[in-house]
């Protein structure tokens, strides 16, 4: 059966598992990509790899997430890009706040210096937190 | 922004994940758009107004 000849429920379920077959592709990939890197850390520590396949795979690695989010953001819809824009937004601005004010608090020694995994983390979190706000329909 | 798509939707017997399919969309997103919770993009104002062979401002109202 030819695209045109499909219904619009037939269509909808089409472009919902290729999105889906997507995600579970980078899904699978990082996970590849996080063993191997495991492997090559410990390949460069023991000195069997040298300082350039580390590099190397961190290019390869930079470039393979490029051209993912590249491909994902074509396959969104205008309504699921504008819950990632928030989300996005809401991480942005959280991160600006938080390690200013971790980073104040530390300077006059009432806390200790910023953790930027917790920062990271937190800003991950905070953004979650946003586009599932947004996917529950509290815009 | 006020729009008659449920209705146009209704007049050809559609479910919200038919027009989404038509229209190269999520249901969410057609959902979002006859809720008035989102306002579409020019681009696909101009295929949901290519589907239903109607213009634009047949089938969006601004309140203007």
């Amino acid at each position: 059966m030819t695209g045109s000849s499909l219904s619009g429920e037939e269509r909808l379920k089409q472009r919902r598992s290729r999105f889906y077959r997507y995600s579970a592709l980078g899904i699978a990939v990082a996970v590849l990509f996080g063993m191997v890197s495991g492997y090559t850390r410990r390949w460069y520590e023991s000195g069997l790899l040298p300082g350039a396949a580390i590099v190397a795979m961190w290019a390869l690695g930079l470039g393979a997430f490029g051209f993912y989010v590249a491909g994902y953001l074509r396959r969104l819809d205008e309504v699921d890009m504008a819950d990632n824009l928030w989300a996005a937004y809401w991480g942005f601005h959280f991160y600006m706040v938080a390690y200013p004010t971790w980073y104040f608090f530390a300077t006059v020694g009432m806390m200790p210096d910023p953790n930027q995994q917790i920062i990271w983390f937190t800003t991950m979190l905070v953004m979650l937190v946003g586009y599932v706000t947004r996917k529950l329909g509290l815009r | 922004m006020n729009n008659k798509l449920k209705v146009l939707r209704a007049m050809r017997d559609w479910s919200q994940a038919e027009l989404a399919g038509h229209l190269d969309v999520s249901r969410q997103a057609v959902n979002a758009i006859e809720t008035g919770k989102h306002d579409p993009s020019l681009p696909l104002a101009f295929r949901i107004a290519r589907l239903f062979e109607m213009p634009i401002e047949e089938i969006f109202d601004d309140g203007l």
